[in-house]
Parts: C-alpha cells; sequence; structure tokens
C-alpha cells in the first residue's frame, strides 16, 4: 500500500486514513514528513483524481518547518485515527490550536508501554498494537536502534495544552522490570523516551500465583510509626506492609502484582497501575484549617495531586504526595484535601523526591532494598534489608535471630521447656544477674539488677527471681531499662517470701509449658549467647529429663529435644 | 502434706501420709511411685529451674525374669522421711534405690530391701600375671631369702656345719 491509498482528502478539507486497521495486512504507517510530501505532490497537480481532493487550485494544504514538524494549514485536517498511522514528528493544525507531538519509545522489543496523561491512564493504547506479521507488539519499531515504538499523540486540543503538554510513559508488565519516563511537556518534533523491558530474575512466580498471596497486606496506608532499627525510636513512613506468611521476595513480587498493567487494585484511592509512590514532601505552615484524612486527593492552583501521608491530620507541619497533574505547590498556595475539605498552606519548596520502579524499591530476591518511606513491619525485616524513611534516612534493621526447640509434644500432658543462660560450666546460670536491692514489698513491678542487661536480652519476656526459700519464681518482664538496669515486671507479692539483696536473677528465654512441637524466642543479636536448654515430661508417659547446650549465633539456632522414655 | 522439695536446702520430705500402713510402726513406700511424684515435681514450674532430683534406670526382662528397676537420688538432694515423734519403719518396695544413702536421720528407720543379681567386680584395672611375676622377682631379689636345705644333686644332706658335724651326703664320714 502506499499513502496514496491509505489516505484520503475529503472536500471538507479532512484528511483521512482509510486502509486496513491495526494489526490487518496492509495497515499503513506513515511518518509526518511523507504526509507532508504526499500532499505537497497532489497539491501541484492540474486537476484532482479519485478520493484526493488536491490541486493547484486548493489552498496549500501544509507547510513543513523541520522534516519533523509538518503544520496543516488552511482548514486542512487530521483526526485521531489518522494520527495513529503516523509518526516520526509533530503535526500542527487547526492554527495550532491542536497539535499531535510525536513520541519514540527505546526499550527492549515488545515492550508494553502505558501512557498517562492528565493523571489518567490513556486506554486507547495503539502504539501497542503488533503490526501484521511482526513477532513483537509495538508499531513502527526500530529493533536495530532499539526503538519499540513511534507515533505521535494528541498533546493539545482546543487551544489549550493537556496538562501542560505532560506524559508519563511507563512499563509494567508483571515478571518484567518497571519503569517510567516522565516527558514534562513534549516539544515539536520527536520526544524520545526511554524505558526498561527486561526480565526481572526477582520476579518470577506465576500472576496467578501471586494473586493469591492475599495475606501480603498494608496495615495502614498513611503516616506509620516503625521502629524499624529496633532503637527504642519510630521512624516514620507512609506504609506498614505485613508480608504475612511470605518471604521478602515474595512481598516484592506481591506489591509488584498490585501495580501491575492491567490491575484493579487500589492504593491510597489510586488504582494500582497508577501509583508510583511520593514525588514531593512539601512542608507546610498556617493558615490551616480541618482534620485531613490519612491520605486523600489534594489540589492547589495549578496541580493535583494523591496525599499519601501527612505527619498530624489536624496540624500536618508535613505531608507526602504522588503528583498527578500540574505542577507541585509553590510557597503559600493553599492546598486542599478533596474528601476532607481540610487545608493548609505550603511553606517553601516541595522537596521532590526519587521514585522506584516498581514502587517498593529493589529485590536481591532474599532482601528488599524499600523505595523512599516505604514502611515495612519491622518483624518482616532482617538485617539484609534496608528501608528508607520519609526523611530518607537509610535504616538498618537489626539482625533478629530465632532460637527453636523443636521435637516437643503439646497435646496433652505437654512438655514443658525451660531456656536460660549457661554458666559456662554445663549449668543454667542462676546468678546471671545478682539484685540490687531486696524485694520485700506487695506489689513490687520493678527489678533492679547488678549487672549490665545484654543487647540481647528480648524486650519483653520472663526472669526467675531466686526467692528465700529458694525457689526460682518466674515472672513476665514486658520491659527494661538497659540504662537503669531495672525490668518492669507484672506486679508481684514478695512481702512474704523476699528476694534478698544481692540474689541471684536470670532471663529464662523460654520458659513454658509447650503449646506447639516448636518453641522459640526472637531477639536481636549481639554476641553468641551459650544457652541451657531443658525439656521436661512428668506425666503419665514421663520422660528422662533433656539437657543441653546451645548457642544462639548470628544466624540465631535451634535444637530438637531428644524424648526419651521413662516409664 | 504432699512429697516436696526444699529447693534450698534440697531436702526431699516424704509426708507418713504418703506412706502405706503395712502395721503397727510398718510403713510402705513405692519407689516407683516415689520417683513418678518426683518427676511431677521436676517439670512443673518450680522445678523447671532445678537439676533433676534422680536417675531411674527401668525394670528388665531377661531369659523370662523381670529384673527390678532401680532409682538413684542424685545432684545433693537428701530424702527426710516425715518424723512424727514416734519411731516407725519404712519398708521400701518396688525399685533398687540408694535412699539409704542419703536419708537424713531422725527418728524413722528404713528397710532397704536392695536385692542384687550377678554383680559385677571391676576389671581391667588390677595388676596382669606379668605384673605380678615382676614384682614377686623384684621382691626375691631385693632380699635374702632363708632356705634350709634338705637335699643336694638329689641326695639327702646331712650333718649340722660345725666342725665335728659338716653339711655332707648320706654315708660320708665327717
Amino acid at each position: 500500500m502506499s499513502i496514496g491509498t491509505d489516505f484520503e482528502i475529503q472536500s471538507d478539507k479532512d484528511i483521512r486514513y482509510i486502509g486496513a486497521a491495526h494489526g490487518a495486512s496492509g495497515a499503513g504507517y506513515y511518518s509526518v514528513l511523507e504526509l507532508h510530501r504526499w500532499l505537497q505532490s497532489l497539491a501541484d497537480d492540474a486537476s484532482s483524481s479519485g478520493d484526493d481532493l488536491m490541486d493547484m487550485s486548493k489552498d496549500t494544504p501544509s507547510e513543513r518547518a523541520y522534516d519533523t514538524i509538518i503544520t496543516l494549514q488552511n482548514g486542512y485536517n487530521i483526526d485521531a485515527t489518522a494520527a495513529e498511522h503516523l509518526y516520526g514528528g509533530s503535526i500542527i493544525q487547526d492554527g495550532g490550536d491542536e497539535v499531535y507531538d510525536g513520541v519514540q519509545v527505546i526499550a527492549g522489543a515488545g515492550a508494553h508501554v502505558e501512557v498517562i496523561q492528565n493523571g489518567a491512564l490513556v486506554a486507547n493504547d495503539f502504539w501497542n498494537s503488533t503490526p501484521f506479521g511482526a513477532s513483537a507488539k509495538g508499531l513502527n519499531p526500530d529493533t536495530a536502534n532499539g526503538i519499540s515504538q513511534r507515533f505521535i499523540f494528541l498533546v493539545r486540543t482546543g487551544g489549550a495544552d493537556i496538562d501542560g503538554r505532560r506524559l508519563l510513559l511507563q512499563t509494567r508488565e508483571f515478571g518484567y522490570t518497571y519503569s517510567e519516563f516522565k516527558i514534562n511537556g513534549t516539544s515539536r518534533g520527536v520526544n524520545v523516551a526511554a524505558l526498561v523491558y527486561a526480565d526481572d530474575l526477582n520476579n518470577d512466580t506465576a500472576s496467578g500465583t501471586v494473586a493469591g498471596w492475599s495475606d501480603v497486606t498494608n496495615l495502614s496506608e498513611g503516616y506509620n510509626g516503625i521502629d524499624a532499627n529496633a532503637d527504642s525510636t519510630s521512624e516514620y513512613y507512609y506504609s506498614k506492609w505485613d508480608k504475612g506468611s511470605r518471604t521478602i521476595g515474595q512481598l516484592y513480587e506481591r506489591l509488584k502484582y498490585l501495580t501491575r498493567r492491567g490491575t484493579s487494585e487500589t492504593l491510597y484511592g489510586l488504582n494500582g497501575e497508577l501509583f508510583r509512590g511520593i514525588t514531593h514532601e512539601v512542608n507546610l505552615t498556617t493558615p490551616r484549617a480541618g482534620t485531613f484524612s490519612a491520605y486523600e486527593a489534594v489540589s492547589w492552583a495549578g496541580g493535583t495531586g494523591q496525599m499519601l501521608a501527612i505527619n498530624s491530620a489536624a496540624a500536618g507541619t508535613k505531608l507526602w504526595l504522588q503528583l498527578l497533574t500540574g505542577v507541585a505547590p509553590t510557597n503559600g498556595q493553599t492546598i486542599t484535601g478533596g474528601t476532607s475539605g481540610a487545608t493548609t498552606t505550603c511553606s517553601g519548596s516541595p522537596v521532590e523526591r526519587t521514585l522506584s520502579f516498581p514502587f517498593c524499591g529493589l529485590s536481591t530476591g532474599s532482601a528488599i532494598i524499600g523505595a523512599y518511606g516505604l514502611g515495612i513491619e519491622a518483624s518482616d525485616l532482617s538485617v539484609s534489608d534496608k528501608v528508607f524513611d520519609l526523611t530518607n534516612t537509610l535504616i538498618s534493621p537489626p539482625n533478629q535471630v530465632t532460637f527453636n526447640v523443636n521435637g516437643l509434644i503439646s497435646a496433652g500432658e505437654a512438655d514443658s521447656v525451660l531456656v536460660g543462660p549457661a554458666d559456662g560450666g554445663g549449668a543454667l546460670d542462676t546468678t546471671q544477674f545478682t539484685l540490687n536491692g531486696a524485694l520485700t514489698g506487695a506489689a513490687v513491678t520493678s527489678v533492679v539488677v547488678n549487672e549490665a542487661i545484654p543487647a540481647d536480652t528480648p524486650s519483653s519476656g520472663t526472669l526467675r527471681i531466686v526467692r528465700a526459700n529458694g525457689a526460682h519464681s518466674k515472672h513476665a518482664y514486658s520491659a527494661y531499662n538497659a540504662g537503669t538496669k531495672t525490668f518492669t515486671i507484672t506486679s508481684h507479692n514478695f512481702s512474704s517470701n523476699n528476694a534478698a539483696n544481692g540474689a541471684g536473677a536470670y532471663l529464662t528465654y523460654i520458659d513454658k509449658v509447650a503449646a506447639a512441637s516448636t518453641e522459640g524466642f526472637t531477639t536481636i543479636f549481639s554476641s553468641t549467647r551459650d544457652l541451657f536448654v531443658r525439656v521436661r515430661n512428668g506425666g503419665s508417659s514421663p520422660i528422662k529429663s533433656f539437657e543441653t547446650l546451645a548457642q544462639l549465633t548470628s544466624t540465631g539456632g535451634s535444637v530438637t529435644a531428644i524424648r526419651t522414655s521413662d516409664a | 502434706m504432699a512429697l516436696s522439695i526444699n529447693w534450698a536446702t534440697k531436702v526431699i520430705t516424704v509426708p507418713q501420709a504418703d506412706l502405706s500402713l503395712i502395721s503397727a510402726g510398718l510403713y510402705q513406700l513405692d519407689v516407683d511411685a516415689f520417683r513418678l511424684a518426683l518427676k511431677d515435681i521436676e517439670d512443673s514450674e518450680d522445678g523447671m529451674g532445678f537439676p533433676d532430683t534422680h536417675r531411674h534406670n527401668t525394670e528388665v526382662t531377661l531369659s523370662g525374669v523381670t529384673y527390678s528397676r532401680f532409682v538413684e537420688i542424685i545432684n545433693g538432694y537428701t530424702v527426710t522421711f516425715q518424723d512424727t515423734g514416734t519411731p516407725y519403719t519404712v519398708k521400701c518396695v518396688g525399685a533398687n534405690h540408694n535412699l539409704g544413702d542419703v536419708k537424713n536421720v531422725n527418728n524413722v528407720s528404713l528397710i532397704v530391701g536392695n536385692s542384687a543379681g550377678l554383680i559385677t567386680v571391676a576389671t581391667g584395672s588390677g595388676p596382669t600375671a606379668v605384673d605380678i611375676a615382676n614384682a614377686l622377682v623384684a621382691a626375691l631379689q631385693a632380699t635374702q631369702i632363708p632356705v634350709d636345705a634338705k637335699r643336694m644333686n638329689g641326695a639327702a644332706i646331712i650333718g649340722d656345719g660345725s666342725e665335728s658335724d659338716p653339711w655332707r651326703g648320706v654315708g660320708v664320714q665327717p
């Protein structure tokens, strides 16, 4: 086919495509320069012929500024369908009131490219059509030069630019790397968008499988305090993802799934396909009024966005948003909540934050390097993971290690299990601590010890205290203060059976009747700790006491109880 | 009052009420039941912090004969039978045991009731026959051995070694 057969020039100066549809045999695609040349070749004809009403008697149909900038003039015009069959430059028409600009995508062959314009996904993605006879999708590709698609796109109509001619191009094919390229206002001619479209080696689970991982949830959308580095001070994030029963690598895959092409999931009120994460951090000041939602649409003169977090709903001094349209707010502009109606005022220039693709960050398969502000439950993080809080500070989770005692009987007359510090001589260290002051009160809640409380002490657990009658009473503690060497225990009456000043006390990391076949404890690794393990059952099927030494190392530890009958 | 352990002194107290009355002044202790009661205490919240009270080897059947279990109180624990002020005797049944070794002295006497079958004498640490022979030779060489010679070269020796009656063979004149 030729451009002459695929296009016609109608009497009302409409230039229309009449060839085959995308993907059909014979569908034609032509550069804007070819269109211009064709029009000019007809315009000098003595008389028109066929369906092309163009000859010397007609007004000049087009003008070329450059090979890539063609202006249709004197009322000649193309429509959206004709535009789908042109590429390689801009078409300006209607006296400049309507403009199609050229887009050229640099990406791997077959990339499915999405275009977001004016905050919405463009539904008619004709550029992803597969040409007749081709093996990969993408119109007008130039594989040798790494070009996957070329097309022209309407960026101005009715005399007004559409969202400032801003376009956002992205790839979100599940199983492949995600990427985006922002054209912050197209220029006349060809606008290049570089995208990445390659296998994601850490995203190799079938989409249908990941669809079932619904136990991965965001516990709280909005401003979240999480103590990810276990320093007793929360850092703040805009999410609190819980990986449920999944691995951290599977969390990554699930979050990709939620934001994949074609998703129907919603994140922070946005379709997952449109969700990108925080683009701007905005300082706020007075005047302010009302109470913002945890997240909501916001707007200001010159732009809209989706607020993902605010540090105080009623008196926020910072909010974090994803810019949807226009430009970020400027100093002094009023920002209004679309749902709440609350208002606040932008202070200074917003800080533009770097996006990650996908929005959650990077995965190594066994660890995640979180995107800016992405929060994950502290208990779901390991020492290999990294996250960045809303101040963009790198937070390194501590090495949470787990020690398990396996092989326990929990049904019926269950086993009793105790894991405590070893004394170096193969026995339980009952003097890990000594009391600093006698415990004699009727409602004691604080236990002060002389020795430093080890850094690997669980934040809550049980403490045994040697009493006047020689017994080692067990006390649950809910917190401890390493500085004052004080444990906070459940109120207990020590008045009738004191614990003397200097009496022994020791942590019991596990000290219970087994409720499952495996009992364990998790703590932050500090240094290798020698442990004493004891398992007993004196019920109707008694066993010999199982006692052994074990170690809690940087990778945790475990022992399996050997249950030898003692009947 | 039930069987109890004083964790500070490691004294296991057996109340008289836990014993079976056989006759006036004579009670019976089922040692197997006793050790099971100890195990029940050991796996309690109180007991979990402390070492085992005893070691137990169960019954063994050999050639149709069932050899009794044995129970050994260990780790410094001792046993006190409740002293009621009136002397009484406790007869132990059901296991061989070392209660006699760890019982605290009071007005209660104990009939141990242990019964040994074939016992094993330690071997391997005593002297060998060669050791004995060598030691004997060494001892002989280290001393003068008194000898009372009666015969020499198959013939009897006579005489008393004096000048008038010197040592000589039978039939030889002085």
